[in-house]
């Protein structure tokens, strides 16, 4: 990841166990056990969950984790249930900010709609939903893994009737050691691959990038003798961004070359209006003045 | 201030994992090496386990003289606990009573450790049960201690007759995690209830996590319960040759139960995990 990756990525991994510590604390405390929120974990304040080392990882790896989330069995009325429901809760916080996050996206797709001021804010709050989407997801499908300290060491053995939830620690140590070897040769590595992959394919692609890649297409029509689809290219690039001079230049010279002079005409007026002192336009401006018939 | 903390608690995470690998090998180099990493960073937990470190390798006065010393420098509910607990060993009951005082005057202790001092200081008091009863009512605390505090009431039910009580306890206690009191509780009931064969196989598995002696002294309390007697005294005499301090204090309930009844059972007995995390 480059660094304004990792910038971009920060805000959502914090979100992330921000909320899945405390979904867990807040669970725990929903059903029975005050422990948790005795330790101020019933909070949504980053400080309250966050771990030296943790953090630190945040912008080595980048990765991270949080405090653990100390909770007492014996205060839950059916300690098996409810042990399971809150070692659920971090998991499923995650996958609702990963919904959160897909829903949000739903507005900063169009980064052009809000003005040419707002366009690059709103695209970059995006990529921030879109990395903190994947953040969240990983950490939800991650702690499945059924390996103390994640939560799935947790949330098996409630399911088996002859398991005790309590790990016994001599297990919790052992697992810390498969757990660091699975991380440094990347075993996982197809796993977590498989889990972005996933949630890109269900993301919406932002405007800008739907733009560039109708412009990129309209550039290899145009490479290859074709300007009737370059111009739909570049028409379906204009019905996202209406405010774009270079589109219009372009539209201009693909109707130029298909001779549709009236329309190139319109094309590199409107190209002027928004950058009167680019000499590439005014140099195409004078061309098609010439095919004009004289008013 | 969070980055002022979070890099002094950073620059101190080499300094408390090697003294943390030093206390698993049994080294006395963890001593300097975790009280370096709670000045480094300033966590009263770590200070903690360096005067956990200090009672095992240097003895429970010097541990005493720095838990006093470290609540003078940095007033924190942890050293007012540790301090408190030291003192208890001691046998010094007003200095832990004192020391409590003292804790619950600095403010907020979200681990729980002044209520294990108030817990123990019932404990020595006679007034377990008592303290226990409150506890349980509580949703608070930490697992260790509702776990000590389930335990003896579980126990006072089982001597006092609520055998009801007493199986609802250990049925809560076991349905969290392996714990051998809480074998030992439902071998006796199965024992009462004329099943030899699922007694034999609580006392089993009770059997797996205890030490000779903590078997004999549970074996006692459960014997006791029922009424079986001669198999009581069996497993004292068999005490005495094991632990003496066990063996006063299994002598002490019987004598409570020829008496009339002060309720102290034991949650301080350091059978299995339960009494495991208290001390210094």
């Amino acid at each position: 990841m480059t660094v304004e990756q990792t910038l971009l990525f920060l805000p959502g991994l914090l979100a992330g166990i921000t909320v899945h510590e405390c979904a867990h604390a807040w669970s725990a405390s929903r059903l029975g056990d005050e422990f948790a929120r005795r330790q101020g974990r019933v909070s949504l304040n980053p400080l309250r969950h966050l771990s030296p080392l943790g953090t630190l990882c945040m912008f080595i790896l980048p990765f991270g984790w949080g405090k653990p989330v100390y909770i007492n069995l014996y205060n839950f009325r059916h300690p098996r249930r409810d042990y399971l429901l809150s070692s659920l809760a971090g998991p499923v916080a995650n996958l609702l900010m990963v919904a959160l996050c897909l829903g949000l996206m739903q507005f900063t797709r169009r980064s052009f709609a809000f003005g040419p001021q707002a366009e690059m804010p709103v695209f970059v709050a995006h990529m921030v939903l879109l990395l903190a989407a994947i953040a969240n997801a990983i950490l939800a499908a991650f702690n499945l893994i059924p390996m103390p300290p994640l939560d799935g060491s947790k949330i098996w053995p409630c399911l088996f009737p002859k398991m005790k939830p309590a790990f016994s620690p001599a297990l919790r140590q052992a697992s810390w050691i498969i757990l660091i070897v699975i991380m440094a040769t990347r075993t996982l590595s197809p796993a977590i691959q498989a889990v972005v992959g996933t949630v890109a394919g269900i993301m919406p692609a932002p405007d800008i990038q739907l733009f560039s890649d109708r412009l990129n297409a309209a550039a290899a029509e145009m490479k290859g003798g074709r300007p009737a689809q370059a111009e739909k290219a570049l028409d379906a690039a204009l019905a996202l961004n209406p405010r774009s001079a270079e589109c219009f230049y372009l539209r201009a010279t693909v109707r130029a070359a298909q001779q549709k002079w009236p329309g190139a005409d319109d094309d590199i007026r409107r190209a002027l209006e928004m950058n009167k002192d680019s000499k590439e336009y005014q140099a195409l401006h004078a061309v098609i003045a010439q095919h004009l018939p004289p008013k | 201030m969070f980055i002022v903390r979070w890099i002094r608690g950073l620059l101190s995470l080499p300094i408390l994992w090697l003294g943390l690998l030093a206390l698993y090998f049994n080294q006395p180099a963890s001593i300097p090496l975790l009280g370096a990493a709670w000045a480094v960073g300033g966590d009263a937990e770590v200070g903690r386990s360096a005067l956990a470190a200090t009672r095992r390798f240097k003895g429970r006065a010097e541990a005493l003289a720095k838990a006093r010393a470290w609540l003078e420098r940095d007033p924190h509910p942890h050293f007012a606990a540790t301090a408190g607990l030291l003192s208890l060993e001691a046998g010094r009951l007003d200095e832990a009573k004192a020391f409590l005082a003292r804790g619950r005057e600095l403010g907020d202790d979200p681990m729980g450790r002044l209520d294990w001092l108030e817990y123990a200081i019932a404990g020595i008091s006679g007034g377990s049960v008592a303290v226990a009863r409150q506890f349980e009512a509580r949703r608070d605390l930490p697992a260790d201690l509702s776990r000590a505090v389930l335990q003896e009431l579980m126990f006072d039910d089982l001597l006092n007759g609520r055998f009801d009580e007493a199986k609802l306890r250990a049925e809560r206690l076991l349905d969290v995690d392996e714990f051998a009191p809480a074998e030992i509780a439902m071998g006796a009931l199965a024992q009462r209830a004329g099943d030899e064969a699922g007694a034999k196989r609580h006392y089993a598995r009770a059997a797996l996590k205890l030490t000779p002696a903590q078997i004999s002294y549970l074996a006692f309390i459960g014997y006791l319960a029922i009424g079986a007697r001669a198999q009581a005294e069996e497993s004292l005499a068999k005490l005495r040759g094991q632990d003496e301090a066990l063996a006063l204090r299994a002598e002490g309930i019987l004598k409570s139960r020829e008496s009339p009844h002060d309720g102290g059972t034991d949650a301080a007995l350091s059978a299995g995990p339960a009494g495991g995390d208290h001390g210094a």
